[in-house]
């Protein structure tokens, strides 16, 4: 706890990250992490949103996901379903998908950043938002 | 007092944001007659387009851009045949109820006043109060009045600057204007009867070269609007 501002815990910190073999982004596509990430609607439309704009705030893909859902059922959202998926990206999507490495989450800047797909992930991707629209 | 209601219904800050595939300038310019801050943002290829709307407090809603485009451009259909797409049509407008937007148009205006009147015919009773500026302009109403003063039990009251006759019809009160506020002004307003859930009012003034108005379904506000009509004399 206090000798977390220690100059010797910096130091080691910032060699002790994960190694690149094991989080480049074509080794993720044998991490079950990145197909648990994969498995829902709103994270893959919000990677996709991501490929697009790289950087995006959770208020804004908070949006994008209500804006889109309103596509499927034709119906408008109100603030409701925008607080409903606000709270799950930062409980659930966001963590989730950080976790897998696709993306850095900060939750104090409450900014995401997509991190390098492999272009195989991207393709998939792209295919899933595409075939969404049948 | 209608000057007064509508710089209340002001509310700064309000934009909206389209989202599309393609970044297509005619989209953002066809919002941007509503006098709002539009931006414009890019989505993934082949997905469907949508709108969010928001104000300095945040998030306020989202719909599909093609129900966005609606509202912009309402259908204007007779009083009664509006049935089938009341229920989405609502939900769009209580979304920007209670916000003054400039630039309206005269058509997104007559779409606004039929959902009202139409509103009115269903309930069936109760008090409509309609500002036309001018009674000649009342002219081209004159027989969807009728059908509703002749096929309810509504109190209509019809206000406007005495520039034609209008022909007597049973359940409609003329109310010639002179007091040049009012007669800036496109007004309809229905108290919604015994049923206050059904109140409802559009207020419109006319600028120089459209109109900058708003919309209510909060009885109170409806109540105000119905109340700086009635002090009109005539």
């Amino acid at each position: 706890m206090g000798n977390e501002r220690e100059p010797t815990s910096v130091t080691e910190s910032s060699t002790s990250t994960e190694s690149p073999d094991s989080d480049s982004p074509g080794s993720r596509l044998a991490d079950d992490k990145f197909y648990r990430a994969l498995a829902a609607r709103p994270r893959r439309r919000l990677l996709a949103y991501l490929l697009e704009h790289e950087t995006a705030t959770r208020d804004d893909l908070a949006a994008v996901l209500v804006g889109w859902e309103t596509t499927d059922s034709g119906e408008t959202a109100g603030t409701d379903s925008y607080r409903r998926i606000r709270t799950m990206l930062r409980h659930s999507h966001l963590p989730m998908l950080d976790d897998a490495g696709l993306v850095t989450y900060d939750s104090t800047a409450e900014e995401v950043t997509l991190r390098d797909l492999d272009e195989r992930a991207v393709e998939v991707l792209q295919l899933s938002i595409a075939t969404e629209q049948g | 007092m209608l000057d007064e209601l509508l710089s209340d219904a002001r509310r700064d800050g309000l934009s909206v944001t389209v989202y599309t595939p393609d970044l297509d300038p005619a989209v953002v310019d066809q919002v941007t007659i509503h006098g709002v801050a539009v931006e414009h943002r890019l989505l993934p290829p082949s997905t469907a387009p949508f709108v969010t709307i928001q104000d300095d407090d945040g998030f306020l809603g989202a719909l599909p851009l093609a129900d966005f485009e609606a509202l912009l451009a309402p259908p204007v259909d007779p009083p009664g045949s509006r049935a089938d797409v009341a229920a989405s049509y609502q939900s769009l407008l209580s979304l920007l109820e209670d916000t003054a937007f400039t630039s309206l148009d005269r058509r997104q205006l007559l779409g606004t006043s039929r959902e009202i009147e139409d509103r009115a015919f269903r309930v069936g009773h109760g008090t409509l109060r309609a500002s036309f500026q001018s009674l000649s302009t009342f002219e081209a109403q004159t027989d969807v009045y009728r059908h509703l003063a002749v096929d309810t039990d509504l109190d209509i009251h019809v206000y406007g600057e005495a520039d034609w006759t209008p022909p007597a019809i049973d359940g409609v009160t003329y109310h010639e204007t002179t007091e040049d506020t009012v007669e800036r002004f496109w007004v309809v307003a229905f108290d919604g009867g015994s049923e206050r859930g059904q109140a409802c009012a559009l207020v419109a003034r006319a600028e120089d070269e459209d109109y900058t108005g708003f919309w209510t379904y909060d009885p109170k506000t409806v109540d105000d609007v119905l109340a700086a009509l009635e002090t009109v004399d005539g």
